[in-house]
């Protein structure tokens, strides 16, 4: 009798070891699992910041203002970027190139007629919007 | 002989019972978060403009929050911290959204005043003034420069980007710069658009989608990366950024 219980002690919890095990081993599906490929956060405090019902609720109200005044300030920005859509360019007396990496322009002019080359390139800028040249910031000059 | 048997099986299940739940949980103690701020992706730097440490704070003077209204110090506070910059020099302490609204509400970049021409909302203009006019000098002075162009910055209510202008965004992004954009009908993750100023980290024209990392976005998750189609997004501005 007394083996008998035993026996029925010792089958219980071999039944519950290996529920634990079979848990620890398959977690339940509604934890976020990790993907190890994914960059893990860094910081090393942990902090959890449990956000209120509010903070859940609350939508970002329109952040963005705008003026007519921001938009010609932008104007120039704006007339740049549609210059570098069309670059490289190659003129007749000059080549205009840009480098994503630096900002910066590279301005080739025909040396054997300089004077012809730059009035060249400045109505090349005219037709696209930019009224001077001097607009364009980070420009490198050569002559070949 | 029996007992004792019994009673060693017994212990020895007892211990495998209580410590192998936690031999197999260790695999996933290493998951730190701080909620509203993610630092991964190569280190890009992710703040949430709703996180409590900041999201209560004015940001205009006229009841408005960084949690309402902070979209645009919380994304440049992004930039700032990805580069380990400060929004005030020489202070020693890595940008947040706090710092970054602090400095812009006295320069006076947060904007107070209602009836503005072309202000985006009928009750007055709030929020931050679009970043591609926010003083070269300032960012200088941070450590980061913008380039000279803006690829959508004709002005409210700001263009839907044609595939070269996407390609031109694309070609900023594959050089290492970040694009600060300013866009006038972002979709709200609870329905209808707002405007809204996000950085976009990725830019794929073919697909016409942008991957941004917005403020008010996943701030509750450890991936905050959004990506969007950008056919019906109107840019006001997009700005490429990065450290000098």
């Amino acid at each position: 009798m007394k083996n008998r219980a035993v026996l029925i002690l010792i089958v219980t919890l071999v039944i519950i070891t290996i529920i634990l095990i079979a848990l620890a081993l398959f977690p339940s599906r509604n934890k976020e699992s990790v993907n190890p490929n994914t960059p893990l956060p860094t910081p090393t405090t942990i902090e959890i910041v449990i956000p209120t019902p509010s903070d859940l609720n609350k939508e970002a109200i329109s952040t963005v203002t705008y003026s007519t005044q921001a938009a010609k300030l932008n104007q120039k920005a704006f007339l740049l970027a549609n210059l570098i859509l069309l670059l490289p360019y190659q003129g007749n007396l000059f080549s205009l190139t840009y480098d994503f990496e630096t900002d910066s322009f590279s301005l080739t002019l025909n040396s054997q007629s300089a004077i012809e080359a730059k009035e060249e390139f400045e109505r090349f800028l005219n037709q696209n919007g930019i009224q001077n040249s001097l607009w364009l910031e980070n420009i490198i000059t050569s002559y070949k | 002989m029996n007992k004792r048997l019994a009673l060693i099986l017994i212990i020895t299940l007892s211990l495998i019972s209580v410590f192998t739940p936690s031999l197999f949980a260790k695999n996933n103690s290493s998951v730190r978060v701080i909620v509203g701020e993610v630092d991964n992706d190569n280190d890009f730097k992710f703040y949430c403009q709703y996180d409590t440490r900041w999201g209560n704070n004015p940001y205009d003077g006229r009841g408005r929050t960084i949690r309402s209204s902070g979209c645009g110090p919380a994304s440049m506070a992004m930039l700032l911290a990805t580069y380990r910059l400060s929004a005030v020099p020489g202070s020693g302490k890595i940008a947040t959204p706090e710092t970054v609204a602090n400095v812009f509400t006295q320069k006076g970049w947060s904007w107070t005043s209602g009836n503005q021409t072309g202000c985006a909302n009928p009750d007055g203009c709030y929020g931050t003034k679009p970043l591609s006019i926010v003083d070269k000098n300032w960012l200088s002075s941070v450590g980061l420069k913008r380039a000279q162009s803006d690829i959508a910055g004709d002005g409210f209510p700001g263009e839907i980007l044609s595939t070269s202008k996407m390609r031109l965004a694309e070609n900023y992004t594959n050089s290492g710069w970040y694009l600060l954009a300013a866009i006038s009908n972002w979709p709200s993750s609870s329905g209808g658009t707002i405007g809204h100023e996000v950085v976009v980290l990725n830019v794929n024209p073919s697909q016409q989608t942008i991957t941004v990392a917005s403020p008010s976005d996943n701030c509750y998750s450890t991936n905050f990366k959004r990506t969007v189609s950008t056919r019906s997004l109107k840019f006001i501005s997009l700005v490429p950024i990065k450290n000098k």
